[in-house]
């Protein structure tokens, strides 16, 4: 059986900048150039004042687990079966946006305080949140 | 321009389904599809040709197009709408037939659904579109609040993450599937007729992402449905007991209001937890009621926390307390308020809804047999993300 591989984002020049961020061990943001706003989930505008304009800047990685469950049984892409039971969660970091994302540890809970860190698979590199 | 008014205006006069649903029928979307259309025509006592709408919950995958169904069954519309499958546009067909008929576009309509899966019909349609969701990797990730890059793909499991929200134990859990369970022992199409659910059956099986057991996971199946509409003023002059659309709304969406099985303040998707204060629904306005008025709510129930979020969104309990208030039997037949009694997607068939819509008919027609909830006036489709229906027989 062929070996299963990670299911990859699709990665178009309107996200590249993220994904380039995550490759040089960097988590950076769009942030409004007009208003300040930090932009989580990518996006051409802003979503509190609709400025065009923004600037990618380094963020701390740190940051708080809102919700965390391991997976025991994955139903969707077969690869994901080879891993189990892993953990996912939402974290919310210091500067405010929140995403959904690998945790590195099991027994993360809501309000543990994380740290990123970065995962290199095959030609991606994916963020994982740990505990500090 | 003031507001066409449109409560009451419509009425459901026929239902059809299937000849029956099971995890693999092995025929095709379009021959369960007509099996359901003729069903519904001899229920409403209709001929084909009466029937001039026809609004599509087209997938599930490679589902019927308007034109396949036109041409395949012989039917000729003057007014067709295409969504998707999903229990997101369910409500949302309602309200266009309903518009369409107010509005004089059509006169009669009927809105088709067909469910297959992959390891059903679905394995000869592969061409036609199967492939999984590809919304987990979107840059917002799935409408479920999934993120496909980190293995959070399916919607299931994306919920989980919802009902870890909750400070709720396995019983408390529990209590959603196992009152389906029950109605669907009195429900003669129901999947899950004649295999009972104990507790302890449930605390036993393994949990497998988060809080959620097998039994927190809706059914995957293969049948039919159609519900047809038409003018209240016609549908006195018809076959059945006439049941209103009384009330209607739509989803809502919003960054801080859209991720499908939860409700708004509780810090998932993109938007930081704040305090959510509940506002009456406009649904109730439409349909001059209120949440207490309710006999029985039917709800897009694919994972069992799905009915926390529409109580609470819908003020049936207070934002946080939904976990205590669908224990003790308040939600089976007999309670206070009945929810799924046809065993929903949990424990009848997964049909995107529409299963509930029959339901519903049955119900306020007086037709439900030995799980008819007792003079039945008003029921309500609802689901987590907002969108609603209320139904009334009278």
């Amino acid at each position: 059986m062929a070996e299963a591989v990670r299911p990859a984002p699709a990665i178009h020049p309107e996200n590249e900048a993220f994904w380039h961020s995550l490759r040089e061990h960097q988590l950076r943001l769009q942030f409004c150039s007009d208003c300040g706003t930090p932009r989580f989930p990518v996006s051409p505008v802003c979503f509190k004042c609709l400025s065009d304009a923004a600037e990618w800047k380094p963020v701390s990685g740190r940051g708080r687990v809102v919700s965390a469950i391991t997976i025991h049984r994955a139903t969707g892409n077969a690869f994901w079966s080879t891993r189990t039971p892993f953990a996912v969660g939402i974290v919310q970091l210091q500067e405010g946006p929140q995403m959904t994302v690998g945790l590195g540890d099991n027994d993360l809970k809501a309000g543990s305080p994380v740290q990123a860190r970065f995962v290199d698979e095959g030609d991606v590199t994916y963020l994982e949140f740990a505990p500090i | 321009m003031a507001a066409m008014n449109v409560s009451r205006q419509v009425c459901a006069v026929g239902i059809g389904t299937s000849a029956e649903f099971a995890p693999v029928l092995d025929k095709a979307p379009i021959r369960l599809q007509i099996e359901a259309f003729k069903a519904a025509l001899a229920d409403a006592g209709l001929t084909r040709e009466d029937v001039d709408g026809y609004a599509s919950a087209n997938g599930s995958p490679g589902g019927v197009d308007f034109d396949e169904f036109a041409i395949q069954a012989g039917c000729g519309f003057q007014w067709v709408v295409q969504n998707w499958s999903h229990g997101r546009w369910t409500a949302t067909l309602v309200q266009q037939a309903t518009l369409a008929i107010c509005a004089g576009l059509a006169n009669c309509v009927a809105i088709l659904q067909t469910t297959t899966n992959g390891k059903g019909y679905g394995r000869f349609l592969r061409r036609l579109g199967e492939g999984g969701s590809k919304e987990p990797f979107r840059d917002v990730g799935g409408g479920h609040g999934e993120a496909g890059p980190y293995g959070l793909d399916t919607p299931g499991a994306a919920t989980s993450l919802v009902a870890q929200r909750y400070g709720a134990t396995s019983e408390h859990l529990a209590a959603v599937p196992l009152a389906f369970r029950k109605h669907a022992q009195l429900n003669p199409m129901a999947l899950m007729r004649g295999r009972s659910l104990t507790l302890q059956e449930y605390l036993d099986s393994p949990p497998l992402s988060g809080p959620f057991r097998l039994f927190d996971y809706c059914l995957r199946n293969e049948g039919a449905t159609c519900l047809i509409l038409t003018s209240a003023e016609r549908a006195r002059d018809l076959k059945q007991k006439p049941v209103y659309v009384t009330g209607l709304q739509s989803m809502n969406s919003a960054r801080d209001d859209f991720v499908l099985f939860s409700r708004p303040g509780l810090g998932l998707g993109f938007t930081p937890e704040f305090d959510y204060a509940p506002k009456r629904q406009r649904v109730y306005d439409m349909a001059g009621i209120g949440p207490e008025d309710v006999d029985a709510l039917y709800m897009y129930d694919s994972f069992s926390s799905n009915l926390w979020m529409v109580a609470e969104r819908f003020g049936f309990c207070k934002p946080g307390e939904a976990f205590e208030w669908t224990s003790g039997g308040r939600i089976e037949l007999g309670g206070e308020l009945p929810v799924n009694t046809n065993g929903g997607l949990l424990s009848e068939a997964h049909l995107s809804g529409h299963g509930h819509l029959m339901e519903i008919v049955r119900q306020l027609r007086g037709e439900a047999g030995q799980r008819q909830v007792p003079n039945a006036e008003v029921a309500q489709w609802a689901t987590p993300w907002g969108d609603s229906v209320v139904f009334t027989r009278s």
